[in-house]
C-alpha cells in the first residue's frame, strides 16, 4: 500500500482530469443527435436497472421473503457474476480501460494504474452495483437482517472488479494471437451454451435445480449471499475474503503481464499479404467495375485482417447456432423457433456483425477516410461498395450456419436454408439503408488494435436488440401472413413486397447518405482522426 | 497547352468558430513551377492545402485549380492532382502493393496497369523487398515513401504536398526531390510546405510565406541569390519569431 503515496493519487487524479477534459473538448464537435440518442438509450437502460433495484429493495425488505431470498440471492449474484465477467467477452465490449502503451512512458507506479484500471471495470458492471445498492437498502430495512449483512456485497464487488481486470487482460492478449483466438472463442461459446443445452434436455426443472445448487458450496456468490442475509459464520467471511484476495492476485498478475508486454504491431505476420488467399479478396470484385471493385476488394482485405471482425465473425455462427438451438428444440420441436431455426441463427449472426458492417462502417477507416475525398470517386460508389462487402460477409456467415447445421444434422431442410438466405438478404437491405445514414451522420473512431469496444456489454446488446426489433418489424409481416393464411405463397408474396419496399428505402437513404458524405468531409475526417486519451476503448 | 495558372486563390477565408485559420489569402501559382509555401506552426499552411484539395470547405473566397473552379468541378480536379497530406491517409492493414493498386484503380487506372505501376513504384522507392509487409508495420519514412508513390501513380499534373520529406532518410529524400524535379521538368507543378528552409530555397523557384492566415511575403527564389539575406533570415524577420528562453529562469 506504501506505493500509493500522495504523488500517486495526484497522478491518478491527473489521468482522470485529462480524460475528462478530452471528453469535454470533444463535446462541441460531437453530433447533437448522436448525443441525444446515446443519452436516451442510457436513460432507458439504466432506468430499467433502477426499477430492478427498487424491486429488489421492496422484495428484500419483507421479513417473510427471507426464506426465498436465501435461494434467490446466490442465484442473482451468480447471474451478476456472468453479466460482469462473461458477457463483455461474448459481446467484445468490455468498457473503458487505460491505454497502457502511452502511460508506460511516465513514472507512474504499476500498482496505482492497477487500482485505476480496477475502478474502470465498473464501466461493465455499473448495472450490477445499482441493483446491489437497491438490494442493500432492502436488507437494511429488513428487521431480521443484521446491519453488517449488506456490507458483504463490498468484497463481492471487489472480487468482481479484480477478476474483470484479469479476465479482460488475459482475453485481450489471447485474442491478439491467431489460433489461440479461435480456440478461446469456441471454448467461451461452449461454456456459455452448455447450461442452456443441459437445461433444454431437462426442461424447466433445470432452472429450479440451478436454484438449489447455487446457494451450496463455497462459491463467492453462495458465501456473499449467505453473509448478506446475516446467515454466515466466521468461516463464510474468511472464504469470501479469500475469494476477493485470489481475484486481486489474479487481476494484479494479468495486469502486470499486459503492462510489461511489448506492443504488438497491427498484425504480426506479413504472410497475410500472400497470394494464397488473393482469390478470396477478389471474389466479388472480379464481377464488378472499378472503382466499386477496388473498394470492395480493399474492404474485404481490411475486414479479413481486422482481429475484432474475425472474432465477431467466428462468434456469429458458433454463438448464433448454439444460443438458438436449446431455445428452439428445448420443449417443442415443432414450435415457431424450431421451424425457423436457420433464419433465427442467421439473423442473430447478422446482428453481431451489424456494428462493424452497418452502423459505423467508416469507424475503422480513421484518417484514411481522406482517400475517398481526395480520389475522383462518387460518394454513392463508396457506400455501395461497403454495402456489397457487408452482403458478402453476411452470406458467408449464413453459409457457415447452413454448413454446420447440415454437418451436425441440427435442423433444417433445403427450403429452410433458402429461406434463411432470403430473410438475411432482406434484413441486410434494411440494415444497409439505416446503416448508411448512421455511418455518415454519427461516425465513431474505432481503434483497430483493440478487440474490445467501450460500451458496456449489456447496453450494447440492448441497442442491438432494439435495432433487431426495428429491422424485423417489416419481415414479421411475412411470417404473420404465413401463420394467418397458412400459406407459403402468402409468405413469399409479402416477403416480395417487403423486399420491394426495402429496395425503395435503400435508394432513398443511399441518395441522402451520399449527399451528406460529400458535404461532411471535414467533420468526418476530424472525428475519425481524433486520437484517444489515456483511457481508451 | 493550357495557359491558366495551376492554382489561383482569391480572398480565401477559413474560420474555425470565430478564429480565422486563413484570413483573406490571395495566391497565384504558375504552371510548371516548383512553389514553396512556408509559415510558422499554426500559420494556416495545412488549412490552405486542405481547402485546395477539397478536404475543408472555405468560409469565403474562390479557388481555381488547373483552370477549374473548386469545389464545383471537384471530381475532375481530383483526377488531375496528386496529394501527400500526411500519413494518416494510409490503411495500416493493407500491404504497400495492395494500397498502391487500390489507389491507382480509384484514379481510374486499369487493374493490370495499376498493378504494374505499383510494382514499379515500390521498386523505385526501395519498398519492393518489404512489399508483403503491412503498412502498419512500416517505419515513418517508409510510410511517407508509400504515400508519395500513391501520389505519383496516376501521373498527375499538380502535386500538393504537406511536409513530404518529414521523417524520410537522406537517400529517400534525395530520391523524392529528384522525382519532383523531373516532374516539374515535364510540365507538372509542385506546391509544397516544408519547415526545412534550405530544401525549399534549393528546390523551389518561388516561395510564399503565410503568417496568421495572411500572405506575408511572396518572391522568386532567384531574387535571393546574391542578396544579403538568406531565406531563413527573411522568414524570421517576416514572422517576427525572436524569442528567448532566458525568461524561464527555472529552466
Amino acid at each position: 500500500m506504501s506505493a500509493i503515496s500522495r504523488s500517486t493519487w495526484r497522478q491518478a487524479l491527473a489521468i482522470t482530469g485529462a480524460q475528462w477534459r478530452i471528453a469535454r473538448n470533444r463535446l462541441p464537435r460531437a453530433n447533437v443527435f448522436g448525443l441525444i440518442f446515446t443519452g436516451f438509450i442510457g436513460l432507458l437502460w439504466y432506468g430499467s436497472f433502477t426499477v430492478l433495484a427498487i424491486l429488489a429493495a421492496i422484495f428484500l425488505s419483507d421479513p417473510q421473503a427471507l426464506a426465498m431470498a436465501s435461494k434467490a440471492l446466490p442465484a442473482a449474484l451468480f447471474f451478476a457474476f456472468l453479466f460482469w465477467q462473461v458477457l463483455p467477452i461474448l459481446m467484445t465490449s468490455a468498457g473503458f480501460s487505460l491505454d497502457l502503451k502511452r502511460l508506460r512512458a511516465f513514472p507512474i507506479p504499476e500498482e496505482a494504474l492497477f487500482w485505476i484500471e480496477s475502478l474502470l471495470r465498473l464501466s461493465t458492471g455499473a448495472e450490477v452495483v445499482l441493483v446491489l445498492a437497491g438490494a442493500s437498502v432492502g436488507l437494511w430495512r429488513n428487521p431480521l437482517v443484521p446491519w453488517w449483512g449488506p456490507l458483504w456485497f463490498l468484497p463481492y464487488i471487489a472480487f468482481n472488479l479484480f477478476l474483470a481486470v484479469g479476465i479482460r487482460d488475459l482475453a485481450a492478449r489471447l485474442l491478439l494471437r491467431k489460433g489461440f483466438r479461435e480456440a478461446f472463442i469456441l471454448l467461451i461459446v461452449l461454456c456459455t451454451a452448455l447450461p442452456s443445452l443441459l437445461s433444454s434436455r431437462h426442461g424447466a426443472s433445470g432452472f429450479g435445480r440451478l436454484l438449489d445448487v447455487l446457494p451450496r458450496g463455497f462459491s463467492p456468490w453462495a458465501e456473499a449471499g449467505r453473509l448478506a442475509l446475516g446467515h454466515g459464520a466466521v468461516i463464510a467471511a474468511v472464504v469470501m475474503l479469500l475469494w476477493a484476495a485470489a481475484a486481486y492476485a489474479f487481476g494484479w498478475w494479468q495486469f502486470r503481464v499486459s503492462f510489461r508486454e511489448e506492443e504488438m504491431p497491427v498484425e504480426t505476420s506479413g504472410k497475410r499479404a500472400g497470394r494464397r488467399i488473393e482469390g478470396f479478396y477478389s471474389l466479388i470484385g472480379a464481377w464488378l467495375p472499378d472503382p466499386i471493385a477496388a473498394l470492395v476488394e480493399k474492404e474485404i482485405r481490411m475486414l479479413s485482417r481486422y482481429s475484432a471482425f474475425r472474432v465477431v465473425f467466428l462468434m456469429g455462427f458458433t454463438f448464433g447456432i448454439l444460443i438458438w438451438f436449446p431455445m428452439a428444440f428445448g420443449n417443442n420441436r415443432h414450435g415457431f423457433l424450431a421451424e425457423n431455426y436457420p433464419s433465427f441463427a442467421s439473423t442473430y449472426a447478422l446482428l453481431l456483425l451489424s456494428d462493424i458492417l452497418f452502423w459505423n462502417a467508416f469507424g475503422r477507416e480513421r484518417g484514411a477516410i481522406q482517400n475517398y475525398f481526395l480520389a475522383p470517386v462518387q460518394a454513392a460508389a463508396v457506400l455501395i461498395a461497403k454495402n456489397l462487402t457487408a452482403l458478402f460477409f453476411v452470406l458467408l456467415e449464413v453459409t457457415a450456419i447452413v454448413a454446420v447445421s447440415s454437418v451436425f444434422r441440427l435442423a433444417g431442410s433445403l427450403r429452410l436454408f433458402l429461406e434463411a438466405y432470403a430473410i438475411t438478404i432482406v434484413m441486410t437491405l434494411y440494415m444497409a439503408s439505416l446503416g448508411n445514414l448512421t455511418s455518415v451522420h454519427f461516425p465513431r473512431a474505432v481503434n483497430l488494435k483493440k478487440t474490445f469496444g467501450n460500451a458496456g456489454a449489456g447496453r450494447r446488446q440492448f441497442v442491438m436488440f432494439g435495432s433487431f426489433a426495428l429491422v424485423c418489424a417489416p419481415l414479421s409481416l411475412a411470417f404473420l401472413a404465413r401463420w394467418a393464411l397458412d400459406s407459403e405463397a402468402a409468405f413469399f408474396a409479402v416477403l416480395f413486397l417487403v423486399t420491394a419496399a426495402g429496395a425503395a428505402l435503400y435508394w432513398v437513404s443511399l441518395d441522402s447518405a451520399a449527399t451528406a458524405l460529400a458535404r461532411r468531409a471535414e467533420p468526418m475526417i476530424t472525428i475519425l482522426s481524433a486520437r484517444e486519451g489515456m483511457i481508451s476503448s | 497547352m493550357e495557359t491558366s495558372p495551376a492554382i489561383v486563390v482569391r480572398d480565401l477565408k477559413k474560420l474555425y468558430g470565430a478564429k480565422p485559420a486563413v484570413d483573406g489569402l490571395d495566391l497565384t501559382v504558375a504552371r510548371g513551377s516548383f512553389f514553396g509555401f512556408l509559415g510558422p506552426n499554426g500559420a494556416g499552411k495545412t488549412t490552405t492545402i486542405k481547402c485546395l484539395i477539397g478536404l475543408a470547405t472555405p468560409t469565403s473566397g474562390a479557388i481555381e485549380i488547373l483552370g477549374l473552379p473548386m469545389p464545383e468541378r471537384a471530381v475532375e480536379i481530383k483526377s488531375r492532382i496528386g496529394v501527400v497530406p500526411d500519413d494518416t491517409l494510409l490503411y495500416d492493414q493493407l500491404a504497400g502493393h495492395e494500397y498502391l493498386e487500390f489507389i491507382g484503380r480509384l484514379y481510374g487506372l486499369e487493374r493490370a496497369t495499376a498493378k504494374e505501376r505499383s510494382r514499379e513504384l515500390l521498386g523505385l522507392f526501395e519498398l519492393d523487398t518489404t512489399s508483403k509487409k503491412l503498412i502498419g508495420e512500416y517505419s515513418k519514412g517508409m510510410r511517407k515513401r508509400v504515400a508519395m508513390a500513391a501520389a505519383l501513380i496516376h501521373r498527375p499534373e499538380l502535386f500538393l504536398m504537406d511536409e513530404p520529406f518529414e521523417g524520410v532518410d537522406a537517400v529517400g529524400a534525395r530520391l523524392m526531390k529528384d522525382l519532383l524535379i523531373e516532374q516539374v521538368r515535364r510540365g507538372a507543378t509542385v506546391f509544397l510546405t516544408s519547415h526545412v528552409l534550405e530544401v525549399v530555397e534549393r528546390l523551389c523557384d518561388r516561395v510564399a510565406i503565410i503568417d496568421d492566415g495572411k500572405l506575408a511575403w511572396n518572391a522568386k527564389t532567384a531574387d535571393l541569390r546574391g542578396a544579403s539575406e538568406s531565406l531563413e533570415d527573411i522568414f524570421v524577420r517576416v514572422v517576427g519569431a525572436e524569442r528567448s528562453s532566458e525568461a524561464l529562469d527555472w529552466l
